[in-house]
């Protein structure tokens, strides 16, 4: 029974010919499976049909190859052939009464067809944004007939696979028709270029053409961005982006508004709040009478009912909200508010595709492994003996290993030795910009309320002996890791030789509170978020500070989770120094050696303290001591003792929650030699 | 001297209770109990004395069912000597609780009787009051402060109007509240190692108590769910408001 507050949010929708059953609309995303793990996309977005998502959208899906994106696996409708995998995903979302939606779309110059070896076409002859050596050529009035064919026969192909909602997406600058859209990417002086009704004619004809073709039974939404976020260059809401809506108006079934550019749209955490754009998107109904639907990492849902009812939007948008849980509009419906997987905005799902991997996700252990392990986020499968567990650590990993046994009605403890939990996840939450990864650890200790098979110990460290002596069948060590301090990670493979311990600390010693005076030098060797992070944190207290990297990026990683350009501008604006291409290879007596990456050559530069955030070692004594002695163990009664998490190995919080995650799932599996998930092979094409 | 705690099992304070359909209770099945919270302050306040020099023995006691043996544990884990499980599987009223610890009281002759101030599932407020009358003894209830001194205990008390303190002649009673102290944590080393602490069986007819209830519950409903606030534009506005409510004239 639904609390009448949120009511508004499963009220029907219609777009066009089809109605949305409620206001909950999965947004096109990707998801770094695509063609390549067809069943594995569909399992997915089937998932977030079951959910309760009233549309779900596919990936972006390539149309032709004159514009190959690959290595990057999206959604592809080039040929007849490929109408089998899309319709697979079309089928699952059909199963639970949603809405299926595809995001046909053709990369235009942002393609840089490594596969196809074709020439990008573009509007205007540009060089592609990546650094390839590759440049398109301006599309003559051939190529844009060519162009509105091939979105005809993709559209074809899409209804045919069974989609309700064929796009034109029109966004994020990778796309054509934004490309000519924007004065940025399109010089022309003949009638697609120039005014604003010119340029917006390849996106005119594309949605007739689209409508014409499939518009009777399927909706024809447009993803158009209303803003680049480049200031007067560029389409703002107020003027050229309410404009060629106005403009276009008759023409779209609903329009799915984006602001600027990925890393703008899947705005991280660390640099904005929910709905961060409602002012952009505010301009938009005003002109026009077509259903609206936008995203901003919405996950409260007086939020989403705030949009609605303020006439923002019409269909509640979401991508990451969905990655995180695909079942927050039944969790809405059904009054489990304390039961939702709220997103922390990492962006680790961003860097699944940015690496060509399939979708992961640090809240939802479950994201990308509906297909290919079969894992249903809400779902465990029911305990197979008495066992009784215990969990000697409570971060990420023991916190999800807790729960997933406690769900699957198994009798654990789990112990810290700290007065909270949480483990890194409540520590690294205190950083400059993280609170929001902070819900980690929130929606477990929710979770572990309603165990009443879990307990919880605080404050108590184990020794081996303790555990011996605690009367549990199984053990699982989850101690997380510890920052080195003898500077070895990718640099320095052997500990640091010149290297004078009094002034040296690492992320823990900051985390912890120890005060250090500046002049700071931060050695980030580690390459994700907590070189950076540290670095802020010590400005933050007015600390002269000094980051140096190997990398010619600060947090080079964060590339993949669209944070790294505006970490970078962050730390410039706030006064830390940054030299990049440089190792740290001495300090001694407030004396730092700096060494050039490519040549060696050594500099001085002198220091109060050094931070050293190059790599971690697993806290694994404790284990060591445990499975050095198996008759021990066995006088114990003790069946098996197992480290998961980062005390197996240090890595992502993602990593620890799915290692958590996986145990407490499958621990009784005997570990074989078989892959352990299911996966498709290519068909063999034909043969002399 | 000898300090007597009871202790509660009641629903942990983290859960969100539920009224069972019937509307006869709140639903217990499978939801997560813990010791009352006021109860651990007490527990850890009666431990504070002991290693003050102030008290040589704590014994903890609970009425319950056999589950409220985890519950005594955890007091023994956080430093009790001996715990008395006084084993019931129906409903006691504080009244029952009260006859039952004032018969415990007989046996083990504590110095303070130190309890929390109300179990957070029935919010009584009413079994270390009513000890202290059946025992004939004095009570310092809501306190923020216990100091012990030679043949009294003066007790510090929250009341309305800031803060009382009043002096008893042991043996007293004492209520918590609070601001008393923040208990530590009953870790599962020491848990493991309560399980050596002695811990007694009993019922209360072996006391001679009779605990069968003087109240009949009529019905159990969850609180009127909150109604949606009304946004004013001017001060004018909200005192003509108030003023048909009739809580302004």
């Amino acid at each position: 029974m639904t609390n009448s507050r949120y009511e508004i949010l499963f009220e029907p929708v219609r777009i066009g010919p089809v109605t949305a059953k409620n206001r909950f609309y999965q947004v096109p995303h990707c998801n770094g499976m695509g063609h390549r793990a067809p069943s594995g996309m569909a399992g997915m977005r089937r998932m977030k049909a079951e959910g309760g998502w009233g549309v779900i959208c596919t990936e972006v899906c390539e149309i032709h190859p004159s514009a190959d994106i690959s290595p990057h696996s999206e959604a592809r409708l080039w040929d007849d052939r490929d109408i089998p995998a899309l319709a697979r995903a079309a089928d699952g979302i059909h199963e639970f009464g949603a809405l299926a939606g595809v995001e046909l779309g053709h990369h235009g110059f942002r393609a840089q067809n490594r596969t196809t070896r074709e020439v990008p076409i573009g509007p205007s002859a540009h060089a592609v944004a990546s650094y390839d050596p590759v440049q398109s050529r301006a599309m003559d009035k051939q190529d844009i007939h060519n162009l509105r064919r091939w979105h005809k026969a993709a559209a074809l192909r899409a209804k045919r696979a069974g989609f309700d909602l064929i796009y034109v997406y029109a966004a994020h600058g990778l796309v054509t028709p934004m490309q000519f859209l924007s004065r940025k990417y399109n010089q022309r002086t003949d009638e697609y270029g120039g005014s604003l009704e010119n340029r917006a004619r390849l996106l005119r004809e594309l949605i007739e053409d689209t409508k014409e073709a499939v518009g009777g039974t399927c909706a024809v939404p447009v993803r158009i961005c209303i803003d680049e976020l480049i200031g007067a260059g560029g389409i703002c809401a107020s003027e050229e982006g309410k404009d060629v809506i106005e403009m276009l108006s008759g023409h779209a079934d609903l329009w799915d508004v984006t602001v600027g550019d990925w890393s703008d749209d899947s705005l991280p955490s660390r640099f904005g709040p929910e709905a961060a754009y409602e002012d952009l998107v505010a301009h938009v109904k005003k002109v026009t009478g077509k259903p609206v639907v936008g995203v901003g990492r919405f996950t409260s849902p007086d939020t989403m009912v705030a949009q609605v009812r303020r006439g923002v939007l019409d269909l509640v948008g979401a991508a990451r909200p969905s990655i995180a849980d695909p079942f927050l509009p039944n969790k809405i419906r059904d009054d489990q508010l304390d039961d939702i997987r709220e997103c922390i905005g990492c962006n680790i799902c961003a860097a699944s595709d940015n690496t060509y991997t399939p979708i992961r996700c640090t809240q939802n252990p479950t994201m990308g492994e509906e297909w290919r392990r079969g894992w249903h986020p809400e779902i465990m499968p029911a305990k197979e003996s008495e066992d009784r567990i215990l969990i000697v650590g409570a971060g990420p990993a023991g916190l999800e290993c807790a729960v997933t046994l406690g769900k699957r009605g198994y009798q654990v403890a789990l112990a810290d030795a700290r007065e909270e939990l949480g483990g890194r996840v409540a520590r690294e939450s205190r950083l400059p910009g993280l609170s929001e990864w902070g819900r980690v650890r929130e929606y477990r200790m929710s979770q572990l309320h309603q165990l009443p098979d879990v307990s919880v110990f605080l404050a108590s460290t184990m020794s081996a002996q303790d555990i011996l002596d605690a009367e549990f069948d199984r053990i699982v060590l989850a101690t997380g890791s510890s920052w080195r301090r003898d500077g070895v990670a990718r640099w320095h493979r052997n500990p640091m030789t010149r290297l004078q311990a009094a002034q040296v600390f690492t992320p823990d010693d900051i985390m912890d509170g120890v005060a250090i005076e500046g002049p700071v030098i931060v050695f980030d060797d580690d390459h994700y978020y907590m070189g950076g992070a540290i670095a802020e944190r010590l400005r933050d207290q007015g600390r002269d500070v000094t980051l140096v990297t190997p990398a010619p990026l600060v947090s080079a990683w964060t590339v993949n989770t669209l944070e790294q350009t505006r970490i970078q501008a962050r730390l410039l604006r706030k006064g830390v120094k940054i030299l990049t291409s440089r190792a740290l290879t001495g300090f001694v007596d407030g004396v730092a050696t700096l060494a050039c990456a490519f040549t060696g050559e050594e500099a001085q530069a002198g220091f109060n303290a050094a931070v050293l955030a190059t790599s971690r070692s697993a806290n694994d004594q404790l284990y060591r001591e445990l499975v050095a002695d198996e008759a021990r163990l066995k006088a114990a009664n003790i069946k098996s003792v197992t480290a998961i998490g980062d005390s197996l190995a240090p890595g992502t919080i993602a990593q620890a929650v799915f290692g958590g995650h996986r145990y407490g799932r499958e621990f009784e599996k005997p570990v074989t030699d078989d892959v352990p998930f299911n996966r498709e092979i290519s068909e063999l094409g034909p043969w002399p | 001297m000898k300090i007597l705690v009871p202790v509660k099992r009641v629903i942990d304070y983290n859960v969100k209770p539920r009224v069972k359909m019937d509307r006869t209770g709140v639903d217990l099945t499978n939801v997560k109990m813990s010791m009352n919270p006021f109860d651990e302050i007490a527990v850890e306040e009666a431990i504070r004395l002991k290693e003050k020099g102030a008290a040589t023995e704590i014994v903890a006691v609970s009425v319950g069912p056999q589950k409220a043996q985890d519950t005594l544990r955890t007091a023994l884990a956080m430093g009790a000597d001996r715990a008395i499980l006084i084993q019931t599987d129906e409903e006691v009223e504080p009244l029952a609780v009260a006859k039952l610890l004032k018969a415990v009281m007989d046996e083990e002759q504590p110095g303070i009787v130190l309890l929390g101030k109300q179990a957070i599932d029935d919010d009584s407020n009413q079994t270390g009051q009513m000890l202290a009358a059946l025992s004939g003894r004095p009570q310092g209830t809501f306190a923020s402060k216990v100091e012990v001194k030679g043949d009294k205990v003066e007790v510090t008390r929250e009341v309305d109007g800031g803060l009382e303190t009043v002096s008893l002649t042991l043996p007293a009673i004492v209520t918590t509240d609070l601001r008393l102290n923040e208990p530590r944590y009953a870790s599962l080393p020491n848990i493991m190692k309560a399980k050596t602490k002695p811990m007694a069986n009993k019922t209360p007819a072996e006391y001679g108590v009779d605990i069968a209830p003087r109240l009949t519950t009529l019905k159990v409903e969850e609180p009127a769910k909150r109604q949606a606030g009304v946004k004013l534009g001017s001060v004018d506005e909200l005192v003509a408001k108030l003023k048909d409510l009739g809580v302004a004239k």
